[in-house]
C-alpha cells in the first residue's frame, strides 16, 4: 500500500465523505473519527488535526453536522458530531458522485484489472 | 496541569487566539491520544512528553479559528477556584453566551418575559419620573433651598391659611430681618393685556408682581426691572424672554423702548431668561409692577408673598420673628382679624397637594410591576424546571450552587436588560402620556422627562427586577440532589410536588396584588361616575366660552357698560345662538369675590352674612342674557333688563340658597323686593334664580348678581362670554370673531373653550387619577389571570398520565373539569383572601382622592372580587376543558 503517495488535494478531496459516512450510523467525538479513518484505511489515510478539525467545524458551519458537548458521570467531556438531515443528503450525493467518479476511472483505467 | 490548559498555553505562546471549543476539543483529543500512548505501553511521563509534541503540532498548524462558541463552559472553570480577575471575567463571558443562547432558542419565551418587563419596567419608570420632576428635584433657581412662601395663619391652624394682605407684606419687607428679599404677586385673578403688534391684537397672560421679585428668584434680567417708586402703578413691563423673541416680528423692543399694552403706552425695564417659568403661576409673558400704594385696606387678604432666606437663617427662625412682629402688626391694623404669617418652604408648598395622588401611584405601579416580576418568575419557573437534568448534570460534574445559581442570575440578568431597554422605549411614550393627562393637575410637569435620576431610577429597578425573579427558580435548582434528578428523568423530575405548590402559590400572589389595584381603580371609577352625577345647577352641555378684555384707555364705564350689552345682543343674533351673555366669574370654578352683605330687611334685618361654615358668599357681575344661557332658572320676580342701568337704583339678583339664608322662613316670592347692602352700598332685590355650585364637588353658593351696566364702575371687569348653541364650537367661533372685531378690531377673542371643558378640568385631577390606576390595576388584572392559566395549564401536562388513567377507568368530563377547576379554586380563594386584605390596608392611601365613596365600601369589594372571580373562571376553564378532552390513548401512551 503506497499511502504515503496520496497527495494532499486527494485527501482533502475526500475529507467530507469519509467524516460523514463515520458519523452516519452513530454520533462520533473527533479522536475517534480520526482513529476510525485511520483504522479502517489501514494506515492508508490519515488527517492532521490541524485539518481534521477545521474541516469538521466547516461541515457544521454548513450544516452537515452537528457537534454537541456529552458530559457523562465519571468521564471527560467530549464534543459528538452526528449527521443532520441536510448531512444524510450530502453524504448520499458525495457518494454517487465517488461512485460515478470510480466508474469512469475504472472505465478509462481499468482500476479492477489485477 | 490539564490538557486544556496545556492547549490553551500553547495557542497562547504562539500568539493564536483560539476559540474555547477548539481548546476544549484538542484537550478531549489530546487527553485519547495520552491514554492510546499508556495503552502502547508508554510510562506516563513518555505518555505525556509524547503528547506534548502533538499539541505543539497541533496548534502550529491549527489556524484557530475564531468561532462563536457553541459550548457551555470549560469544565475546569465550573466549580474552579477563583484565581484571577481575568478568570472570572472569562466565566462571565461564557455566562452572558449562554444566556445570550437560551434567550436565542426560547424565542417566545424570551418575547413574553421580555414584554411583561419592559410594560414593568416602563411603567414604573415613566410614573417615577413624573415623581421625581415634581416632587424630588430642587426647584430650578440658586439656593432654592432658602426659597419661602408665606401664608396668613392662625396660630397651629394650618387649614386657617390664607393669602396676606398687602400693608403686612409691607412691614415684613422692611422690618423681618430673617429675608434677604420678598415679593408679592397677585394670582388672586388671572390678569391679561392685549398687546396690538402689527396691527395683530393678541392677549398676554400678565403677573403683577413687587419689585424683588426677580431678585428674590435669583433670576437674572436683562434691564433693571422694577424698583420701589414703579410699585404705584407704573407702567413699566418686564417681557418673558419668548414673547419678546416671537410678538414683535423681526423687531424685538429694546430695554428702555416703548410698547402698547390696552392702549397704554409701557416702558419695557427688563427683559427675562430664556426659559423662565413662574413656579407659582406657571409661563407668564410679561410682568408689571403690583400697585402696592393702593393696597392699604389690612382686610384684603389677596397677595401671594414668596421670600429668600437670608444666609444662615432657618426656617424656624424666621417664623420665630414673624410670630413676634404679628403681635406689633396687630396693634397697628387692629382691622385685620388675622396678622400672623408663617412662612413654609416653597417647594413643600407647591408639591404638597400632588404628594398624596403621586404617592398612589407610584404605589400602583410598583404593585403593577410586582405582579409582573411575579409572572415572569413562574416563567422562568416552568422553563427551569424544563432544565433540572442540565443543572443535575452538571452539579454532578462538580459545578458549585453558587456557580449555578449565577449562571440563572446572569440569564434573567439579560432578559430584565432588555426588558429594561424596551422599558425606557415604553417610559418614553408613559411620560407624554401622563404629562398629558396631568396638565392642570400638578406643578412643575414641564421638567418632567427621561433625565439622568429617572435614567438611574430605571437601572436600578431593572436589576432589583432581574434578582427579585431570578431568585425563587435559583434556590429552587441550586437545591437540586444530582442523583436524584438524574434518576427520575426530565419529566418527573420537572413536577415535583413542591414546585407545584409555589407555582400556584406565586399565581395566588398576583390575583391578591390585581385585586388590591383592582379595587382601588374601581373606587375611583364610582368616585368619578359620582362626580359626574353632581348637579350644578346650570347646563354646561351646548355653550361655549371666551373672553374680552376692553382697553381702559380706550372704554371709560360707560362705554364699557354699553359694550357688553351690544356685544351679548349681537352674539344671540348670530344663527343658531339662543342666548348670550358674560359674568366675572363662571359657575362651579371656584370662590370669587366672597364680599359680606348686610341685610337690610326681612327677619334678618341688620345682620351681616358673612363667609362662614357652610356659607358660600359670592357676588358676580353679569350680563346679557347671561343666566338664560347658563339655563339658570328664574325661580321669583325677574331677572335684569335695559331698564336696569346706571341711572337706575341699584338692584341685584339672588339664588335660592341666599334667599334662604337671608330670608329664613319667607317664600321666594316675598323676598322679591327685600333690601341688602353688598360692599355696603343698598340694594332691591329683584328676582331668585336657581342655585349654582361653588366647584365641581357639588358645595353650595350663595349668589348675589350683580348687573354690569350698573356695576361697570366698580373696575374694568373682564367677563366671560357664555354663547349658548346646539352648533359645534368651531362653527359658531368664526361668526363670534366677525362679531368682535366688527365691533372693535383691535379686541381679542381669547381663549374659546366650550363650557363643558371649563368645567371638567375641575375633575381633571380624578380623571387623571382614575386613568392611570385604572390602567395599572388592568395590566395587572391581564397579567395575573395570564399567571393563572399558565399555572393551570402546566399542571394539566404534567397530570395527563393521571388524567389518562382516571378517564380510562370511567371518570366523566365533568369530574376531569373540576379536577382542574378545584386547583383554580384553591388559587383564586387565597388571591380573593390576600386581596381583600391588601385592599383594606390599601384602602386610605387612595381616599384623599374619592368623591363620597369609601374605598373599602361594600359593593366595591364585592364587585372587584366577582371580576377578578370571573376572569379567573375563564382561565381556568379553558385547561380544564383541553384535560377533560384528552383523548385516553394518547394519555396513557405518554407512560
Amino acid at each position: 500500500m503506497e499511502s504515503r503517495t496520496f497527495s494532499k488535494e486527494q485527501k482533502k478531496g475526500s475529507a467530507d465523505l469519509l467524516i460523514l459516512a463515520l458519523v452516519e450510523d452513530r454520533p462520533r467525538h473527533g479522536y475517534e473519527i480520526g482513529r476510525l479513518i485511520i483504522e479502517r484505511s489501514q494506515g492508508a489515510l490519515s488527517y492532521h488535526i490541524a485539518s481534521l478539525y477545521p474541516t469538521l467545524y466547516r461541515l457544521e458551519d454548513e450544516g452537515f453536522v452537528e457537534g454537541r458537548w456529552v458530559e457523562k458521570a465519571g468521564q471527560r467531556r467530549r464534543r459528538y458530531y452526528r449527521l443532520t438531515p441536510t448531512g444524510r443528503k450530502r453524504l448520499a450525493r458525495e457518494r454517487s458522485v465517488w461512485q460515478n467518479f470510480f466508474l469512469a476511472l475504472d472505465r478509462v483505467a481499468g482500476l479492477q484489472r489485477p | 496541569m490539564t490538557w486544556t490548559t496545556a492547549v490553551r498555553t500553547e495557542f497562547a505562546r504562539l500568539g493564536k487566539d483560539a476559540d474555547e471549543t477548539v481548546v476544549e476539543e484538542l484537550a478531549q483529543h489530546a487527553a485519547a491520544a495520552f491514554e492510546a500512548a499508556r495503552a502502547d505501553g508508554d510510562s506516563p511521563e513518555d505518555a505525556a512528553a509524547r503528547v506534548e509534541l502533538l499539541i505543539a503540532s497541533w496548534c502550529a498548524g491549527t489556524s484557530g479559528p475564531r468561532r462563536l462558541a457553541r459550548t457551555p463552559l470549560p469544565e475546569s472553570a465550573f466549580g474552579g477556584k477563583a484565581t484571577s480577575l481575568e478568570f472570572w471575567l472569562d466565566v462571565l463571558r461564557h455566562d452572558l453566551r449562554h444566556a445570550l443562547r437560551q434567550i436565542r432558542h426560547a424565542p417566545a419565551f424570551s418575547i413574553v418575559v421580555v414584554a411583561t418587563l419592559a410594560i414593568g419596567i416602563g411603567g414604573t419608570t415613566a410614573v417615577f419620573s413624573v415623581v421625581e420632576g415634581v416632587l424630588l428635584a430642587p426647584l430650578p433657581f440658586e439656593e432654592p433651598g432658602r426659597l419661602v412662601r408665606l401664608y396668613q395663619q392662625e396660630p397651629g391652624k394650618p387649614d386657617t391659611r390664607t393669602q396676606i394682605s398687602g400693608v403686612h407684606f409691607g412691614a415684613v419687607r422692611d422690618e423681618a430681618a430673617s429675608f434677604e428679599d420678598v415679593a408679592v404677586m397677585n394670582t388672586y385673578s388671572e390678569h391679561s393685556l392685549d398687546l396690538v403688534t402689527g396691527g395683530q391684537p393678541r392677549r398676554i397672560r400678565v403677573l403683577q408682581i413687587t419689585s424683588g421679585y426677580f431678585r428674590t428668584l435669583r433670576i437674572g434680567l436683562e434691564g433693571p426691572g422694577f424698583t420701589p417708586e414703579d410699585e404705584s402703578g407704573s407702567r413699566r413691563v418686564v417681557l418673558s424672554h419668548s414673547l419678546w423673541r416671537t410678538a414683535f416680528q423681526n423687531d424685538p423692543p429694546a430695554v428702555g423702548s416703548t410698547i402698547r399694552l390696552n392702549g397704554h403706552a409701557y416702558e419695557v425695564a427688563g427683559i427675562g431668561p430664556p426659559g423662565f417659568v413662574d413656579p407659582m403661576v406657571g409661563e407668564i409673558d410679561a410682568w408689571v409692577p403690583y400697585n402696592l400704594a393702593r393696597d392699604v385696606e389690612p382686610e384684603n387678604y389677596s397677595v401671594t408673598m414668596i421670600g429668600r432666606l437670608r444666609p444662615g437663617a432657618t426656617i424656624e427662625q424666621a417664623a420665630a420673628e414673624l410670630a413676634a412682629m404679628g403681635t406689633s402688626m396687630k396693634a397697628r391694623w387692629p382691622t385685620a382679624r388675622r396678622s400672623q404669617l408663617v412662612p413654609q418652604p416653597m417647594k413643600d408648598d407647591l408639591v404638597a397637594a400632588s404628594r398624596r395622588p403621586l404617592q398612589l401611584f407610584l404605589s400602583a405601579v410598583v404593585l403593577m410591576l410586582l405582579v409582573a416580576c411575579v409572572n415572569v418568575a413562574n416563567l422562568v419557573l416552568v422553563r427551569a424546571t424544563g432544565r433540572v437534568q442540565e443543572f443535575a448534570v452538571r452539579a454532578a460534574l462538580g459545578s458549585s450552587r453558587a456557580r449555578l445559581a449565577c449562571q440563572l442570575l446572569i440569564e434573567s440578568g439579560l432578559l430584565a436588560a432588555l426588558g429594561g431597554a424596551f422599558g425606557l422605549a415604553v417610559a418614553h411614550f408613559g411620560i407624554r402620556t401622563l404629562r398629558r393627562l396631568a396638565d392642570g393637575t400638578m406643578p412643575r410637569l414641564q421638567d418632567v422627562a427621561l433625565n439622568a435620576p429617572v435614567l438611574a431610577f430605571a437601572a436600578v429597578v431593572t436589576a432589583t427586577t432581574a434578582i427579585t425573579f431570578a431568585i425563587v427558580p435559583a434556590l429552587r435548582l441550586a437545591r437540586i440532589a444530582p442523583n436524584d434528578a438524574l434518576r427520575r428523568q426530565s419529566r418527573s423530575a420537572t413536577g415535583t410536588r413542591a414546585q407545584g405548590r409555589l407555582r400556584s402559590a406565586l399565581a395566588a400572589v398576583q390575583l391578591a396584588i390585581a385585586l388590591t389595584l383592582l379595587v382601588g381603580a374601581a373606587a375611583l371609577v364610582e368616585s368619578f361616575v359620582r362626580l359626574q352625577r353632581v348637579n350644578l345647577g346650570f347646563r354646561t352641555d351646548g355653550v361655549l366660552t371666551f373672553e374680552v378684555g376692553l382697553p381702559s384707555a380706550r372704554y371709560d364705564e360707560h362705554k364699557r357698560a354699553a359694550f357688553q350689552e351690544a356685544l351679548a345682543r349681537k352674539l344671540t343674533a348670530i344663527p343658531g345662538v339662543t342666548a348670550a351673555g358674560g359674568t366675572s366669574r363662571l359657575p362651579a370654578t371656584g370662590s370669587y369675590h366672597p364680599w359680606t352683605a348686610r341685610i337690610l330687611t326681612g327677619p334678618r334685618a341688620g345682620a351681616v352674612l358673612n363667609r362662614s361654615r357652610g356659607v358660600n358668599l359670592q357676588n358676580r357681575t353679569i350680563s346679557g342674557s347671561f343666566l338664560e344661557a347658563l339655563a339658570i332658572p328664574v325661580l321669583a320676580g325677574r331677572v335684569f333688563d335695559d331698564g336696569d342701568d346706571a341711572k337706575a337704583p341699584g338692584r341685584v339678583v339672588v339664588s335660592a340658597d341666599f334667599a334662604r339664608e337671608a330670608f329664613p322662613g319667607m317664600p321666594l316670592d316675598a323676598v322679591v323686593g327685600q333690601r341688602i347692602a353688598p360692599l355696603g352700598q343698598p340694594r332691591d332685590i329683584i328676582g331668585v334664580v336657581g342655585d349654582v355650585t361653588l366647584d365641581v364637588y357639588g358645595a353650595p353658593s350663595h349668589v348675589v348678581y350683580h348687573a354690569h351696566r350698573q356695576f361697570a364702575a366698580n373696575r374694568n371687569w373682564t367677563l366671560t362670554q357664555a354663547v349658548a348653541t346646539p352648533l359645534p364650537a368651531e362653527r359658531v367661533l368664526p361668526s363670534i370673531r366677525t362679531v368682535v372685531a366688527a365691533m372693535d378690531p383691535e379686541l381679542v377673542v381669547h381663549r374659546p373653550i366650550p363650557l363643558a371643558e371649563v368645567v371638567g378640568r375641575g375633575v381633571a385631577r380624578e380623571r387623571f387619577a382614575l386613568i392611570v390606576v385604572g390602567s395599572f390595576a388592568s395590566v395587572a388584572l391581564l397579567l395575573a389571570v395570564l399567571g393563572l392559566y399558565g399555572v393551570l395549564t402546566y399542571t394539566v401536562r404534567q397530570r395527563t398520565q393521571e388524567i389518562g388513567i382516571r378517564i380510562a377507568l370511567g371518570a366523566t368530563a365533568a369530574q376531569v373539569r373540576a379536577l382542574v377547576l378545584k386547583q383554580a379554586a384553591a388559587v383564586v380563594t387565597l388571591g380573593l383572601a390576600g386581596g381583600l386584605a391588601g385592599a383594606l390596608a390599601a384602602g386610605r392611601s387612595v381616599s384623599s382622592l374619592l368623591f363620597q365613596v369609601n374605598a373599602t365600601d361594600g359593593r366595591i369589594l364585592l364587585a372587584t372580587a366577582g371580576i377578578l372571580t370571573a376572569a379567573s373562571l375563564v382561565s381556568a376553564w379553558l385547561p380544564a376543558r383541553r384535560a377533560a378532552r384528552l383523548p385516553p390513548r394518547v394519555t396513557l401512551q405518554e407512560l
